[in-house]
């Protein structure tokens, strides 16, 4: 045994003098520019960040505000809000210069605008570089929150990594929030008043995302911090930029454009019977079924709770209303419900209406 | 051969040391690349063991919080099913849980128990084979080392993660970790894991001074967030599997110091306490804790503030220069407190008060009381009580509190210029009607200028959309603080008339607003008007001044439920509550020290039902050492007292600061 092993000690130090050796060429590599450092990034990306003045500055709206140069003729990516309404936009850029800018156009959807400021070479983010990042990769938010930099100073820098990408379900103030596509969830405190329309960009200098309005999570009632990922927003603005897209109305949001609540379908429709909705969240628990309707013959009891509709979960009979309500005849239907500490499916398509009519 | 062996694995180990030191703070773009593929690896490690925590049904709010109804998150603890996560998930008292893991799968999930003192709930599914994670051993957190939070809240597939450091060990009296990574309800739940994916703790919210579930929740995403060592949250869920819910040790000791940094003398043994039964005395200095030295309040507080009622702990004390040692059983629940009682009023110290009062004058001696035995009347000037010079009522208070009942003391008092001293022998609160209070005097307003409003008012409540109205007497000088009476109206009546007409003398007499938050209306009132409720008061505190030591919430038929759940808020404080015709069993209340409480229960003789409610009622508090008074009177034919009993409850209003 001993014998087997008594170059032991010799094979540990040729190991540990390969394994050094393997050690400092790697940072030998490391110190190489094949990448950009941290300050690198944030030395090349600061430049493409301005910081927007305009209305507000009354009623706890902010008259600052954040943007992104995207193109080295002076346009600028920022978010469609009270600061664009009225009165002169002024831009002003890392070097300290002061423009006054156009606006070019808006989408409110994306809650994008577009403005133009009139110079040339000026540095910027190119929007065909952006990229979705993945979760823990490590951001620098960029953006004039709470205008902490004053004349030429360049914006303020914060730190953080990629909590999550969902899609936002958020609301500002009690109304929810139109852009509900892609979000890029940070664990830096980056939405901040100004912030908005501030720059997210990895620390290997990817750009990824605008930093979007301070809003609240609607289920979860927390402050996010998120930025809307640039290339979801790329087309709009290429679209504006070109002049292709139709520039929307600035400070008048079509309250129109709310969805109409549909109630297409109730659960007594069908002969479900839930228990009295009698707080805002009541369950979704069966009391009976109606004999000789069309659930009569589902395998429901009194007291299941009804806790999926196609695998969406449902809180309260609110929300199985609304779902019920857009449903359509000949939909499929697949209620997971819960009895006793079992799941269990029910399946079915959605009926005519009219046999509603049919029933006692 | 095994020295070389060490030598050169511990200078391998000193060179990785040395760069792995370096990297913490390094720019360079390979150690930042790798640390952020360790960040990712950590959270791979231990996600297929972070569950999705789904609630259906509650109430939106819990406390004074809103609370969005969200998934929150927790840990698999054991491959059968176990699943820990945040109580604060359950502050809402949700109707079903449902755990959904991050292949999809969705399992009903039952309560299995609570643990009150680290904020965890233990969760069963039906399932076994679940992975399980590695637990980084509590000795081995130290403040500077990466901590990754988890949660799986804002989708179910993947995970979402915060990353800092541990900003301290030790915290919030040993029971928990500090971190600087963003901590909020989108973590709460979630484990805190090391760069190698080990789990550090469990993420909840904590508050130094507030142990309610919620507590902790307003400085979310702030910097400071706290997480369960994992090696409590194990040793808790092994005690939760037994399926009964863990609270807080309790020991039953005052301290004379006022601060943590003051030495622990013991000033106050609870009566039929574990200190007591261990053989602690009012003198004792504690030098000592389960093994570990202290020295002041915080220490001993570092020591017991971890241990669970039924826990023993052994106490090291100094008396009179000789040590002991103790041994004493922690209870989950003291026995309640009885609030020793002089039976005296105050005169109330007003704006013209003399400043160089020789000691406390008596407004009036509450019949049966220890101070009526003693012969005390009202118009003596209180000097000296049990050896405390009383020139302050608020001095008297804490003398008399600080006993206990069947305490015998002297008490030195003026009466037509002559110093008198006699014993007392203090007796449980009482909460009598006394027959005579002189009506509160002071100097007329006159034509003083911006006096607020007084009379009827309204006003509608910014950010509600709903009002409140009040009375307020006209006479007072702007200075004047108010007591107050809360009146919450029946649902679909808000009976403003009948109480104006029977209040308006007695608020006018003794100096008291009464308010009235309106409910939505028809609607009755529910837990998600607490806020609301409260936040009236609040209003009301911004235009007037309030006496805190004389406020009553009236209640009614119907609206005791949400009354008593009202009480239950830190944030608004009376001592005393009217309930009028009330037929709704009470729930078990128990006195503490640190709230004063009394009930006056007022039943129509008519109505043999809520006579029978009352008697109930009062049974119920006085097991729980709670000071009632049961009124059975004629009532006017629209179901409210005479306006002769609303004299006297305006009495007990006015003398609810008794000592």
């Amino acid at each position: 045994m001993s014998g087997r092993f008594k170059h032991v000690p010799l094979l540990l130090i040729v190991a540990s003098c390969l394994l050094s050796l393997v050690w400092s060429s790697t940072c030998a590599i490391a110190q190489e520019p094949v990448e950009e450092s941290r300050i690198d990034v944030y030395e090349k990306s600061l430049p493409t960040v301005v910081k927007i003045f305009g209305s507000g500055g009354l009623a706890r709206l902010e008259g600052y505000g954040s943007g992104i140069l995207i193109s080295k003729e002076g346009h600028i990516l920022t978010v469609w809000s009270h600061l664009l309404d009225r009165g002169v936009v002024t831009v002003v850029l890392n070097d300290g210069r002061r423009f006054e800018a156009k606006r070019l156009g808006a989408e409110p959807s994306l809650d994008l605008a577009i403005l133009k400021i009139e110079a040339e070479d000026l540095p910027f983010v190119d929007l065909t570089k952006a990229k979705l990042p993945a979760i823990g990769t490590r951001v620098i938010g960029l953006s004039n929150m709470f205008k902490v930099a004053n004349g030429d100073e360049p914006v303020s820098a914060i730190h953080g990594v990629v909590a999550a990408v969902t899609p936002l379900q958020a609301r500002r103030g009690s109304f929810d929030f139109s852009y509900q596509g892609a979000a890029i969830i940070v664990d830096a405190i980056t939405n901040n008043p100004g912030a908005a329309g501030g720059l997210l960009v990895t620390t290997d200098g990817t750009p990824i995302g605008m930093i979007g309005k301070e809003l609240k999570d609607k289920r979860i009632n927390v402050w996010i911090n998120y930025a809307i990922p640039l290339n979801e927003l790329a087309g709009a603005a290429e679209e504006i930029i070109t002049g292709k897209f139709k520039p929307a109305d600035y400070g008048k949001k079509n309250p129109d454009d709310e969805s109409v609540t549909l109630r297409n379908y109730v659960p007594s429709d069908l002969g479900i019977i839930l228990v009295p909705d009698v707080v805002r969240r009541t369950p979704c628990y069966v009391d009976h079924l109606r004999k000789e309707s069309f659930a009569a013959g589902f395998d429901l009891k009194p007291d299941d709770l009804i806790l999926f509709v196609n695998q969406q979960l449902v809180q309260s009979q609110q929300e199985l209303k609304d779902l019920f309500g857009a449903m359509n005849a000949g939909d499929p239907v697949e209620l997971t419900v819960r009895r006793g500490n079992r799941l269990h499916v029910v399946k079915f398509n959605m009926p005519l209406k009219n046999r509603q009519d049919e029933m006692p | 051969m095994s020295r070389v062996v060490v030598l050169i694995l511990s200078v391998v180990w000193m060179l990785i040391g040395t760069a792995s030191t370096v990297s913490a703070q390094s720019n360079d773009p390979a150690v930042v690349a790798a640390e952020q593929r360790a960040f990712r690896q950590a959270v791979a490690v231990v996600e297929p063991s972070v569950v999705q925590v789904q609630t259906v049904g509650g109430t939106d709010r819990a406390g004074e919080i809103f609370i969005g109804g969200g998934p929150s998150t927790g840990l698999v603890v054991d491959p059968e099913g176990y699943i820990v996560t945040s109580a604060f998930g359950f502050a809402t008292k949700p109707s079903s849980v449902l755990v959904r893991l991050g292949d999809g799968r969705s399992f009903p999930a039952e309560v299995i128990a609570t643990d009150h003192l680290r904020k965890l709930t233990l969760l069963k599914i039906d399932v076994t084979g679940l992975p399980t994670v590695e637990v980084s051993p509590r000795e081995e957190l130290k403040a500077g080392q990466w901590s990754i939070a988890i949660g799986r809240t804002y989708q179910v597939e993947v995970p979402n993660v915060s990353v800092g450091i541990i900003s301290a060990v030790d915290r919030v009296w040993g029971k928990a970790i500090q971190t600087d990574a963003k901590i909020s309800p989108v973590n709460y739940g979630g484990p805190m894991v090391d760069i190698d994916g080990r789990v550090q703790g469990l993420l909840v919210p904590m508050h130094v001074e507030d142990e309610q579930v919620t507590a902790g929740v307003e400085i979310y995403d702030s910097g400071i967030g706290f997480a369960v060592p994992m090696d409590d949250v194990i040793a808790s869920v092994e005690r939760l599997k037994a399926g009964k819910d863990l609270r807080q040790g309790m020991m039953g000791v005052q301290f004379k110091a006022q601060g943590f940094q003051g030495r622990p003398y013991v000033s106050l043994v609870r009566q039929g306490s574990p200190a007591e039964t261990a053989g602690l005395a009012s003198g004792d200095l504690i030098t000592g804790a389960n093994g570990q030295a202290v020295a002041n309040v915080a220490d001993f507080k570092q020591v017991v503030g971890r241990l669970y009622g039924g826990d023993p702990l052994k106490i090291k004390i100094d008396r009179d220069g000789k040590s002991l040692d103790l041994d004493c059983l922690l209870v989950e629940e003291l026995a309640p407190y009885q609030r020793p009682f002089l039976g005296i009023v105050p005169q109330r110290e007003l704006a013209d008060t003399p400043k160089d009062q020789p000691g406390t004058v008596i407004r009036a001696v509450i019949a049966g009381s220890p101070a009526d035995k003693a012969g005390l009347k009202a118009n003596d000037v209180l000097l000296k009580v049990a050896g405390t010079e009383t020139t302050k009522s608020a001095f008297l208070a804490t003398a008399v509190t600080s006993k206990r009942v069947g305490d015998e003391f002297e008490v030195r008092f003026l009466r037509d210029g002559k110093e008198q001293t006699v014993p007392v022998t203090l007796s449980a609160e009482s909460a009598a009607i006394p027959e005579k209070l002189p009506a509160v005097v002071v100097g007329d307003a006159g034509d003083e200028e911006d006096r607020p409003k007084a009379g009827v008012i309204r006003k509608e409540l910014p950010g509600y959309g709903r009002s409140y109205w009040a009375y307020v007497p006209e006479q007072f000088p702007k200075d004047f603080r108010y007591g107050v009476v809360m009146w919450l109206h029946p649902p679909g009546m808000t009976m403003q008339e009948e109480l104006l007409a029977s209040w308006t003398s007695v608020c006018n007499q003794r100096g008291l607003i009464l308010i009235a938050p309106l409910a939505e209306e028809n609607a009755p009132w529910t837990a998600d008007d607490l806020v609301f409720v409260g936040d009236c008061l609040g209003d009301l505190e911004k235009t007037y001044r309030i006496n805190e030591s004389n406020m009553a919430l009236h209640l009614h038929e119907k609206t005791t439920s949400v009354g008593l759940e009202l009480l239950a808020l830190k944030s608004v404080m009376f001592q005393g509550v009217i309930l009028v015709d009330n037929t709704t069993a009470l729930p078990a209340l128990k006195s503490t020290p640190e709230r004063e409480l009394m009930f006056l229960l007022v039943s129509p003789k008519a109505d043999a039902v809520s006579v029978r409610f009352d008697e109930e009622s009062a049974r119920k508090l006085r097991e729980g050492k709670i000071p009632v008074e049961v009124l059975v009177e004629d009532f006017e034919s629209e179901g409210y007292p005479k306006q002769e009993s609303v004299d006297a409850i305006g009495r007990w209003v006015d003398s609810l600061d008794r000592i």
